[in-house]
């Protein structure tokens, strides 16, 4: 009973700063589900209503539908997650809520409330896909979507948890912005280059730029079957080891950090 | 009071301007309306689905010894059996006459005699040669999965298919006389006589056969498109009714084919009737178009639904605020 009443007590105050997140970032939910829906109608409904042929198959057009998507998400995680722990301290928030609340709880439920409306986002962009996708091909609704919509979530955990890492020790989310933007897009690039200056054949799967194109190649039905593509174990194993190993260093970093 | 002159005139200036430019693309819209029929086909699916057939009538009346499937392939003789038809796309050209014999008069054994025929000197340089003229067509590609009562697999069986469909139908009549002639030079050349090969003459009831069986797509409007094809092939065993062609057929006993086009230009629906009106065979079609809009448009009404719901209660929060100051 007594370590029952213990574990409400820890999920209670993570319940509420979860609900409050939502509620506070709503707007901005609204915003990047428009965004992601636009995209998707712009390259994916609109050239083809005013005259361009149509993909192949269905799984070119998946594809064709989520190489944009991931430059969008990779934006909204970074937009997202950025503030997630550096915003109590630029805006003095912390000063009010830490006395009443533990570090833990509070990041735990800032991080679970993001990732929810991240999530949410990438769902936005997987249904609006396969709807019109179902309006061009019919049926039968191709289900490799849910591998790459698998991907997708690892990606968002994984690559918020780098945000949330950057978020714990940096003094403003305009910084961590551009830090884990130009990481991703420029960072791993030079890594990759420098290291396969030595190691020529060396697959670079340190590299989230290199991972995350697993989640529109992932659509192709030749996927499994063509050596061409990343390996899907190598992949989960990657983003697992971002995912998890950078929120424990937030997590250290965050109690650490004085007001 | 100058001014105001001034700008009554230069309103009926543009007026005028206006007028000219309208009454022009009006007549320009009349004298092509005679001429040239327009492209009606849009992007997307089609399914049929076999939703009638009646195998012992169609054995007494159509044909004993063929089923469906040897008019449509696949499974077409199954009812339930279901066949997609996705175009991806299209494009203006023109073609010589030898593509037109090889794409609208052909029929499959003719096709694969043609090589021969070829290599007696009768290819498309000779037929080309004797019959040179261009025709604008429209060009469309598709892919298409025959009737199958399993599920549709991702890539279709019949991938990157391309077809076409006249822009004027009256210009099938010359196309039409000279498949006849080139029809007659084959069967008449002694040496393909001795090889026993031969073309088939055509009359105009076969051409509208094969040219239904073969979904060949017709341009907009499409009453007019085959009313027109009608008359210039001078088909007597084929009427048309609307957007519907009816043929009068013998198989085993007198029967109807009643095919109609849907507002695209492409077969919807294909009924085969005996002489009483009873259907033994019906093919349907369906759109996946229609599920999208009907989910677009419940989507959008419940984002609307809770807008307003939102609106009306801020607004009722407020009213009830501003309420409780006054009374205070």
């Amino acid at each position: 009973m007594a370590s029952g009443n213990r574990v409400f007590g820890t999920l209670k105050p993570i319940f509420h700063t979860f609900i409050f997140e939502l509620t506070s970032h709503g707007k901005k939910f609204i915003t990047f589900s428009m965004i992601t829906i636009l995209q998707v109608f712009l390259f994916n409904y609109l050239p083809f209503i005013i005259g361009s042929h149509l993909s192949g198959s269905l799984d070119w057009f998946y594809f064709e539908g989520t190489i944009y998507f991931v430059i969008i998400l990779t934006f909204t995680i970074c937009f997202f997650f950025s503030g997630i722990i550096c915003s109590e301290y630029k805006d003095k928030t912390g000063l009010t809520i830490l006395p009443l609340i533990n570090k833990h709880e509070l990041i735990i439920g800032k991080y679970l409330a993001n990732l929810f409306l991240v999530i949410g986002i990438a769902t936005i962009h997987y249904l609006t896909l396969i709807l019109l996708g179902y309006n061009f091909y019919g049926e039968p609704v191709f289900y490799s979507w849910i591998l790459s919509y698998g991907f997708s979530i690892l990606y968002i955990v994984a690559l918020g948890s780098i945000a949330t890492f950057f978020s714990s020790f940096m003094s403003s989310p305009s910084s961590v912005f551009i830090v884990v933007f130009g990481f991703m897009y420029i960072g791993f690039d030079l890594l990759s280059q420098f290291v396969q200056a030595f190691y020529f054949d060396f697959e670079p799967f340190y590299s989230l730029a290199y991972i995350s194109v697993i989640i529109p190649n992932i659509l192709l039905q030749d996927f499994f079957t063509s050596r061409m593509y990343i390996s899907v174990e190598g992949a989960i194993a990657v983003l697992l080891f971002y995912a998890i190993s950078f929120f424990i260093l937030a997590l250290l970093l965050f109690t650490r950090r004085e007001l | 009071m100058w001014r105001l002159k001034n700008m009554k005139n230069r309103k009926q200036m543009l007026l005028l301007f206006l007028g000219i430019i309208l009454i022009n693309n009006c007549l320009i819209t009349i004298l092509k309306a005679n001429s040239n029929f327009t492209n009606g086909l849009e992007l997307g699916t089609q399914i049929y689905e076999v939703k009638h057939f009646d195998e012992i009538t169609w054995k007494n009346t159509v044909n004993f010894t063929k089923n469906p499937n040897h008019w449509f392939g696949g499974e077409a003789n199954i009812v339930g059996a279901k066949s997609k038809l996705t175009i991806e796309g299209w494009y203006y050209t023109n073609f010589m006459t030898s593509v037109f014999f090889a794409t609208f008069f052909y029929s499959n054994k003719t096709l694969s005699l043609f090589p021969i025929v070829k290599s007696y000197g009768y290819g498309e340089t000779y037929i080309n040669e004797y019959y040179s003229h261009y025709y604008t067509v429209c060009s469309y590609d598709y892919h298409y999965w025959p009737f199958t009562t399993g599920e549709f697999d991702i890539h279709p069986s019949y991938d990157m298919e391309h077809s076409m469909f006249m822009q004027n139908p009256q210009e099938f009549q010359p196309i039409f006389e000279n498949y006849n002639e080139f029809a007659g030079i084959i069967t008449n050349d002694t040496t393909l006589q001795s090889l026993n090969i031969s073309f088939p003459f055509l009359t105009g009831d076969d051409f509208m056969w094969q040219f239904v069986m073969n979904r060949f797509v017709v341009g907009t409007p499409i009453n007019d498109y085959l009313t027109t094809m009608l008359n210039v092939l001078e088909s007597k065993n084929v009427t048309i009714q609307d957007n519907t062609l009816i043929f009068q057929r013998l198989g085993e006993q007198n029967y109807t084919v009643e095919v109609t086009y849907n507002k695209q230009g492409i077969m919807e629906t294909f009924n085969v009737k005996n002489s009483e009106g009873y259907t033994i065979y019906k093919i349907t079609s369906s759109y996946p178009k229609t599920v999208f809009f009907i989910i677009v448009g419940i989507i959008a009404s419940s984002v609307l639904g809770i807008v307003i719901l939102f609106v009306i209660k801020k607004n009722y929060v407020k009213d009830t605020t501003s309420n409780r100051k006054t009374k205070n």
